[in-house]
């Protein structure tokens, strides 16, 4: 009996913590989606600038359509579709330190370019927007390598 | 096993260019050296920890690089381009080293 209770209390707070993550989802995607519009209106450069903010709204309206529809299937079921295991978590993890150092890294050498005066008439969106979209890219190979069982955790 | 962070402590050499250009905006490359100390961390906890740390950060980095070109667009100001990029950068370091210290005190 009172292990029972203790399970059913587990899978309550299990499922409390994946519902969390999919609200923080829907708002990182709404702030995407935000955004990507702000800079259609008033990106002055064009060009290669506005594949950058599509990507943007196309990832962020994907992820902002799931988690509303995982939310709604929640109210009726109580499941959001997924379970957190450490598994998935530990890639993912994996996957945001690889995002982080390629990130850095490629500001440092941006940095070090401008301090030589070789970037002085780049404009700062132009640089930062093409760095951004590099450590997202790497965040995502990353997590897809993990998940396929490249360097799989123990 | 060496940590991935790790790597990032080779950055620290870039502060050498102070000596050669003079600007000291080059010795911010010095806050890169407590990565070497994460060399042999190869404990579960502590790479958990790590995980996070650099998760905090690049989600600072997307967050706040996102929102400084959306105000510099709305603004349409170029003296605000000048402190966003260390902004960035600094923070960066400074949100995954203080997630670190965090995480650790906290125990996991």
């Amino acid at each position: 009996m009172e292990t029972g209770k203790r399970e059913g209390r587990e899978i309550k707070k299990g499922g409390e913590k994946e519902i969390k993550i999919v609200k923080r989802r829907a708002a990182v995607a709404g702030f995407f989606i935000l955004f990507g519009i702000a800079t259609i209106f008033f990106n002055p450069w064009g060009g290669i600038m506005d594949v950058f903010t599509f990507s943007f709204i196309f990832v962020g309206g994907f992820f902002l359509i799931d988690s509303a529809m995982r939310l709604m299937q929640c109210k009726k079921t109580g499941e959001v579709g997924f379970r957190i295991d450490e598994r998935l978590e530990m890639n993912s993890l994996r996957a945001s330190r690889k995002g982080f150092v390629v990130l850095v890294s490629f500001l440092s050498a941006m940095l070090v370019l401008s301090a030589f005066d070789v970037l002085w008439a780049i404009p700062f969106p132009a640089i930062v927007g093409p760095a951004l979209a590099l450590g997202v890219l790497v965040y995502f190979a990353a997590y897809v390598y993990y998940e396929k069982g490249g360097g799989a955790v123990p | 096993m060496k940590n991935t962070l790790w790597y990032l402590g080779f950055l620290s050499a870039l502060s050498l260019l102070y000596f050669v250009e003079g600007k000291a905006a080059f010795l911010g490359f010095l806050g890169f050296i407590p990565y070497f100390f994460l060399y042999k961390l190869n404990d579960e906890r502590l790479e958990e920890n790590l995980g996070r740390a650099a998760r905090n950060a690049f989600m600072f980095s997307m967050l706040f690089g996102a929102g400084a070109i959306v105000c510099i667009y709305l603004t349409d100001s170029v003296w605000l381009m000048a402190p966003a990029f260390p902004v960035l950068f600094g923070g960066n370091l400074l949100v995954c080293l203080l997630s670190l210290l965090y995480y650790d005190r906290k125990g996991g």
